[in-house]
């Protein structure tokens, strides 16, 4: 606010007024609530089950935890390495933004991969209550991910092409905004499936 | 615009693109290929008023089967329950919310004086999922599938058909609340948004938030159904069960946020004053949608409904509506009272999201013991018959925005009445269904046998007067497409920027540059300076 007595200037009209961001967040906000919304399911139906003094997890089925905490910790290298790809772009050094933005396409294919690995051996039968609601769980996350992959790698497009730079990382945090919510949607699926089980 | 155009938003505005607007492409190619929100909102509004005329032509007759569901057996014994969550889904999924997405998406651009809406190729792919979603959803029922459908392929085509839809309205709250978001004009914060686009924001964040549960419970039914025999989230004919807490108290609120916003606007323009307190509407609007949060009770059981939350939140609905009603009374004090077809809708739609959260205040607390009666149905189709009537009266306020010229005034002013006669009887028999039919010998559960048999009857008569309001609307809207151009580009002395569009609005939307926005009322501002 001008201070009195000076003349009241009405501020520039913004150039670009983030709205990628902004829809970007929305969206993302939406895909975070599906996926907690299956988690919620699956925890509830544990707990009923378990206070009534049953098992949860069918005879033979497992949930591994190795391959699950290689797989959280390469997401968290991920959610780092697109952030740093964005602080990159935003200094203009486009090098380190190549790398970087290769790391988090690498690492969320080996995430990809992992979570395949964990469905593949988890041996949980899909006609069970366990089974539909750990595949409806792991299985949401994994299009999110996947959805998040073609996002980060049409921004890695982009800035290959010379489209983002110092004075536009819009479309780039964006990208990475919407990987963050993956790997914090990761973070709660590990610790309430994986370790929980 | 078409879609292969630059979108305005994604550019800075060269000063000669804001005087000079561009052509806009013409025939069928230019139509379906249109990312023009005016466009993409006619198509909404226009698909969906079809809808409209078929869900309530559904509803009047499932009156009279409710009358002698023993005897009369309109729909067939083996399809009832087909056509039953056709009606009760329907009417929310099919009429309003596309109806509210419809008026949202042509009308908030103009109010927050945008030259376009924030991704308009996502606005016109919401549409076309909607469209598509939609004729499957009421094919996979033509095929014998649906929850208690005996065809598989029809049942999963419901469930793809219902996540096809609710991802299409998704990707519109996105557009619309990105657009309030971002788009303004400047000067215009977020206290002087016009309380019409308020509500559309608020109720985009809701769909935003409790919607995606829905899609989760589609996810796990379709993996039950085609990969684990069905024997887990419920067989085939309770898979229902698993999405009515979308159409229950209080979630099924959510499509009539947008009522409050347009009842505001319209009825301050029509009293020719400011909003006043501003924070206080849209505190009430945003109270509003937070008390319809029903997400939660998604996958719940009958006990979780009796919980102190659902009872808070079910009486705590009617307070921002009371708010609401209280404003609405001082503009009028305070202002001049005229009465014109907007101002009825607007009072209508009030009035019948009032009969709504009343009826959820009784459904919510236990000492009536009204969980799973009738009274439930009270509440879904008060909240789509107050969001229809609004929608409707959106259309007849901004016709001069959304068509070539205004709509027939005075008959239009009978719809709103027919609609509120027709809501009072539909809302009260079923009321009074759920708390006086618990006397053991006659059935109360939501379900096409339930209430009581004479109070059925009107019910059904309560459809058909809104079915008749709906065609008289239709008729009063005629003018929208005539060959003669509007001369007056704002026909009540609006308030907001909408108005300083030309009617019909080109491409862009706005001919002469807009005024730096100071207040809630920049054309009150405007008059207030010469």
């Amino acid at each position: 606010m001008a201070a009195s007595g000076t003349l009241a200037v009405p501020a520039a009209e913004p150039v670009r007024p983030r709205t990628v961001l902004v829809g970007t967040v929305l969206a993302a906000a939406a895909s975070f609530v599906g996926i907690m919304a299956l988690l919620g399911m699956y925890v509830a139906h544990r707990s009923a089950a378990l206070s009534a003094g049953k098992t949860w997890l069918p005879d033979k089925a497992t949930i591994p935890l190795t391959p699950s905490n290689m797989a959280f910790g390469t997401m968290l290298l991920s959610g780092l390495a697109i952030w740093w790809a964005v602080d990159a772009v935003r200094r203009d050094d486009r090098r380190t933004a190549y790398l970087a933005l290769g790391l988090t396409l690498l690492f969320g294919l080996a995430v990809i991969n992992a979570t395949v690995f964990i469905i593949k051996v988890s041996l949980i039968p899909v006609n069970t209550v366990p089974g539909v609601y750990f595949y409806g769980v792991v299985g949401a996350h994994l299009v999110m991910m996947i959805v998040g992959l073609l996002y980060v790698l049409s921004q890695t497009i982009r800035t290959l092409a010379g489209d983002s730079g110092p004075g536009n990382v819009e479309g780039l945090t964006s990208a990475a905004i919407f990987w963050t919510a993956a790997v914090a949607a990761l973070g709660v699926i590990w610790i309430a499936v994986y370790i929980a089980k | 615009m078409a879609v292969i155009d630059t979108p305005s938003e994604t550019v800075a505005a060269a000063p000669e693109e804001t005087t000079a607007p561009r052509p806009t492409p013409a025939g069928i190619a230019g139509a379906l290929g249109s990312g023009d929100h005016k466009v993409i909102g006619r198509f909404y509004i226009g698909t969906a008023l079809i809808f409209t005329a078929l869900g309530l032509a559904l509803g009047a007759l499932f009156g009279v089967e409710r009358v002698a569901p023993d005897t009369l057996s309109i729909f067939g014994a083996e399809t009832v329950f087909q056509f039953w969550v056709l009606e009760r889904l329907g009417l929310v999924f099919l009429v309003a919310l596309p109806l509210m997405v419809g008026v949202g998406m042509a009308v908030v651009p103009l109010q927050v004086g945008s030259r376009a809406i924030a991704f308009p190729r996502a606005a016109a792919a919401s549409y076309w999922g909607w469209l598509f979603g939609s004729l499957l959803f009421v094919a996979s029922f033509a095929i014998n599938g649906g929850p208690g459908g005996g065809s598989q392929t029809g049942v999963t085509l419901w469930i793809a058909s219902l996540g096809l839809i609710i991802v299409s309205v998704l990707l519109a709250a996105v557009c619309i609340a990105t657009t309030v978001l971002t788009l303004r004009q400047t000067g215009m914060t977020t206290n002087d948004v016009p309380m019409f686009s308020w509500s559309m924001l608020v109720a985009s964040v809701l769909w935003l938030l409790t919607l995606p549960v829905a899609i989760a419970q589609l996810a796990l039914v379709y993996i039950d159904y085609r990969l684990g025999g069905g024997n887990t989230i419920g067989a085939n004919a309770e898979m229902f069960g698993n999405f009515t807490w979308l159409i229950e108290n209080p979630q099924a609120y959510v499509v009539a946020i947008p009522v409050l916003g347009f009842a505001v606007d319209v009825l301050a323009t029509t009293a020719g004053v400011r909003i006043a307190p501003r924070s206080a509407a849209a505190g009430a609007i945003g109270a509003f949608g937070v008390f319809s949060f029903g997400a939660f009770l998604a996958g719940s059981s009958a006990h979780d409904h009796k919980a102190w939350i659902v009872v808070a939140l079910g009486l705590a609905a009617v307070l921002p509506v009371l708010a609401i009603l209280g404003l609405v009374g001082d503009l009028f004090r305070r202002g001049s009272f005229r009465i014109n077809a907007g101002a009825l809708y607007a009072i209508g739609a009030l009035l019948i999201l009032l009969l709504t959260v009343l009826a959820g205040a009784l459904a919510s607390i236990p000492a009536l013991e009204t969980y799973g009666t009738v009274i439930q149905l009270a509440v879904s189709k008060g909240a789509v018959l107050a969001a229809v009537t609004a929608a409707l009266g959106g259309i007849h306020w901004w016709a001069t925005k959304l068509g070539r010229n205004a709509a027939l005034e005075t008959a239009g002013r009978l719809t709103p009445v027919l609609f509120l006669a027709g809501a009072v009887l539909v809302i009260a028999p079923e009321v009074a269904s759920g708390l006086l039919g618990k006397d053991g010998t006659n059935e109360v559960v939501p379900s096409w046998a339930g209430g009581l048999p004479a109070l059925n009857a009107a019910v059904a008569v309560g459809f058909v007067l809104a079915l008749v309001g709906l065609l008289v609307a239709v008729a009063t809207h005629k003018p929208l497409g005539s060959r003669e151009l509007s001369r007056d580009s704002d026909p009540w002395d609006g308030q907001t920027l909408e108005w300083l569009a030309p009617s019909p609005p080109p491409l862009d939307n706005f001919v002469e540059p807009l005024p730096v926005v100071t207040s809630g009322e920049p054309l009150i501002d405007l008059r207030e300076e010469k």
